[in-house]
């Protein structure tokens, strides 16, 4: 057991640190999350430093952490042009590679995972979108998607749909997943604005009116779609975890610089007891989110995920992200409110809800935690 | 709850004014500021000085009538609550506190008929930094600046200024120039930022010449239970928007509220509401400690439950169209701009074990 980070993904970390500190300025971040417009500039930059790459998956998720440490609307922006390629990646034919990945993965195109409707979120078998197969092996999709991360800005997405109707008691059969294209006749995407946080993030409600998918446009096999989007949340909720961890760990920077500022002028409150606790509290859970995230994250980089080991991770930095705002904002009371940890207050709520609420989260944990083939 | 006849006639006709009124406002309270004619209404109702006595000048309704109003506009509209606060327990109470002089008499005047309104300079009180002061000069002007400015654009500002022997309480009723920030995360609808002070002789009115600050900090202190009526208005609006939410919501099959953690962690925070509102119009109002009990954990009860509510709704609750995430921000906000939390936990500490406690 090693706890040490290897060289290249120390280098890495700092690498990204230093890019997050530079190019998400504090106007940046403010103007993004005022505006609700997505920074291409950024998205732009941070694919030229080589922060999207899924041949270094460490380096992905460090960097996830140490931008959203700084601005979490930002760092999730400039990482998150390739979201749901790894579905492609395992599961997908030679020619999507070619045609979907490849393209993501040079910088030019943009790709999002839609699975969310307006009536199923954590139910993912509920979803109501269908694909209706034609002519020619083709087939229609019909529906609407909301909550689309990259929803206005993405070239394709891959996305389930219902091919066959929900059985009782085996509702997750007859899913299949297909790519999209946005440029596809009877696509539709309106951005969703009014979010409370992660502002700097495009999210949108898809809407799909007889769009005709081509048959080499299946990823996998049609029906299996739900053991591929279950693999995929075993990838993306390990990312979301460090996005909570870099939240967690920004309102502990904070604290300290703050606290720091307090002694500096001789002010009693930064010498209390009271006060230390806080850190050492804080602390504490962000190391723990910290040891569970790069701990599943292990499991999943060596392609052996431990899907309870990764709902634990992202439960408990998502509770981490959401506490550790909660106490510093409370503690710094209107010298908080007035910094950009508001903002942070606003980006970490969703942590707790997005690829899986902590309630599913909780009940993956209860449900698999028997099925362990060792005591890990 | 033991209401009297006068509360319960105040708060049928708080309630019947605020879905009438407040309701449909309450959007572009958030977008745009509090509505003229919103505030000319409130003045009709007596609401904009119904904490001060009729002989100032005030509605002068009994105390628990007014955490009524303040309790029942909070479920609709926080930030027109906390601004009707402001204008009662901060502006009013600070100068109530004293004589009233002509000037003071006049700000009144013009604040309850809701054509003018007043803000208070909490700086020293809020930060923890060692804020920026002001100063009364000798020529009898106050100059220096604010930064935590609650309803900045405010034609009346109430402040401590330093004197060479300790601190006045002033009324500015002109040199004060705002500038306003962006995009706040609590009480949009009132405003939020910093003033530049530099008032002329003539624009100065000394209130009291000693006690400056003890003066804010007394009218601050005075009105926790009014904080308080505002956190448990918040609580108790986001937690029945939740579980509205929760009987109407399905998934996996079945209604949310069939869900024994969310049915239980909902049944419990409304058990803790009535625990809290039950202790608001008991005891809050009896003396110093029992209003910062109240405050302490009415405002904590705001917190908790709008992110309870939060995570009932969902992705939904994310969105400004639930109006679940206005809550999330304001009761944070409500936390920072009713006082000091860790010099109030001091003061209770200090209260209920002693001088000495809570020093190391």
């Amino acid at each position: 057991m090693d706890f040490d980070l290897p060289d290249d993904v120390r280098a890495m970390k700092k690498k990204a640190r230093e890019f997050a500190v530079r190019e998400f300025t504090p106007e940046i971040a403010a103007k993004f999350d005022e505006e609700e417009n997505y920074p291409d500039d950024i998205r732009r930059k941070a694919f030229s430093e080589g922060y999207i790459d899924m041949s270094n998956p460490w380096g992905m998720l460090v960097a996830m952490e140490e931008f959203c440490r700084v601005d979490a609307g930002l760092g999730l922006s400039a990482i998150v042009p390739a979201f749901g390629s790894e579905v492609v990646m395992l599961f997908g034919s030679e020619e999507q590679k070619k045609n979907y990945l490849e393209p993501v993965m040079r910088g030019e195109k943009i790709s999002g995972f839609a699975i969310t409707d307006s009536g199923a979120g954590s139910d993912v078998a509920g979803i109501s979108a269908t694909l209706q197969k034609v002519d020619g092996g083709d087939y229609l999709l019909n529906g609407q998607k909301t909550f689309i991360t990259n929803g206005a800005i993405a070239d394709h997405f891959y996305l389930l749909a219902r091919s066959s109707p929900a059985m009782p008691d085996k509702r997750h059969r007859g899913l299949t997943m297909v790519v999209v294209e946005s440029r596809m006749e009877g696509f539709r995407a309106t951005q969703l604005k009014g979010k409370l946080g992660m502002r700097a993030t495009n999210t949108a409600e898809l809407t799909f009116n007889n769009v005709r998918i081509p048959a080499a446009n299946v990823i996998g096999e049609e029906g299996r779609a739900f053991y591929y989007v279950m693999t995929f949340f075993n990838i993306s909720r390990i990312y979301v975890a460090a996005q909570a961890l870099g939240i967690a760990q920004g309102a502990l920077d904070r604290l300290k610089s703050y606290i720091a500022s307090l002694k500096a002028s001789g002010r009693p409150i930064a010498s209390l007891e009271s006060t230390q606790f806080l850190v050492a509290e804080v602390a504490s859970r962000v190391e723990a989110a910290r040891l569970l995230t790069y701990r599943a994250a292990s499991y999943l980089f060596k392609f052996n995920p431990d899907p309870v080991a990764t709902s634990i991770a992202k439960y408990y930095a998502a509770e981490t992200a959401t506490y550790a705002v909660t106490r510093v904002l409370e503690f710094m009371g209107a010298d908080g409110i007035t910094t950009d940890l508001e903002r942070a207050y606003r980006d970490a709520k969703i942590m707790e809800i997005w690829e899986g609420t902590s309630e599913v989260e909780k009940l993956i944990i209860a449900r698999m935690i028997d099925q362990r083939e060792d005591a890990r | 709850m033991n209401l009297s006849e006068e509360n319960r006639l105040i708060l049928s006709m708080a309630r019947e004014f605020a879905e009438k009124y407040v309701e449909p406002a309450a959007v572009e309270i958030e977008k745009s500021g509090i509505p003229g004619e919103l505030l000319d209404r409130m003045s009709e109702m007596g609401y904009l000085s119904a904490a001060l006595p009729e002989e100032l000048g005030g509605a002068g309704v009994e105390k628990s009538s007014y955490l009524l109003i303040l309790e029942t506009i909070a479920k609709h509209s926080p930030s027109l609550s906390f601004y009707t606060y402001l204008q009662n327990s901060l502006v009013l109470g600070a100068l109530s506190l004293h004589h009233v002089t002509d000037a003071a008499g006049a700000a009144i005047k013009s604040i309850a008929s809701g054509r003018k309104s007043g803000t208070v300079i909490l700086d020293s009180v809020l930060s923890a930094r060692g804020a920026s002061s002001l100063e009364l000069l000798e020529e009898g002007s106050v100059a220096g600046s604010a930064e935590y400015v609650l309803n900045p654009g405010a034609d009346y500002v109430v402040a401590a200024a330093d004197t060479k022997d300790g601190s006045a309480l002033c009324l500015l009723d002109g040199g004060a120039w705002p500038s306003v920030h962006g995009h706040s995360l609590g009480f949009r609808g009132i405003g939020f930022g910093s003033l530049v002070i530099g008032s002329a002789r003539a624009n100065t009115h000394v209130i009291a010449s000693t006690g400056g600050r003890q003066s804010v900090e007394s009218a601050l202190s005075r009105g926790n239970c009014a904080a308080a009526a505002i956190a448990l208005g918040m609580a108790e609006s986001t937690i029945e928007r939740a579980v509205d939410y929760a009987k109407g919501r399905k998934t996996f099959g079945s209604r949310l509220v069939e869900y024994t953690p969310l049915a239980h962690s909902l049944s419990s925070v409304m058990a803790e509401i009535e625990i809290c509102r039950e202790y608001v119009y008991g005891k809050a109002a009896e003396g110093e400690k029992e209003g910062l009990v109240a405050k302490l954990h009415a405002t904590q009860l705001a917190v908790s439950a709008s992110k309870l509510s939060m995570q009932v709704h969902g992705g939904n609750g994310y969105f400004e169209e639930y109006r679940i995430e206005k809550f999330y921000r304001d009761a944070m906000a409500l936390n920072a701009f009713s006082g000091n939390r860790n010099a109030d936990r001091e003061r209770l500490a200090r209260m209920l074990l002693g001088d000495g406690s809570a020093s190391i």
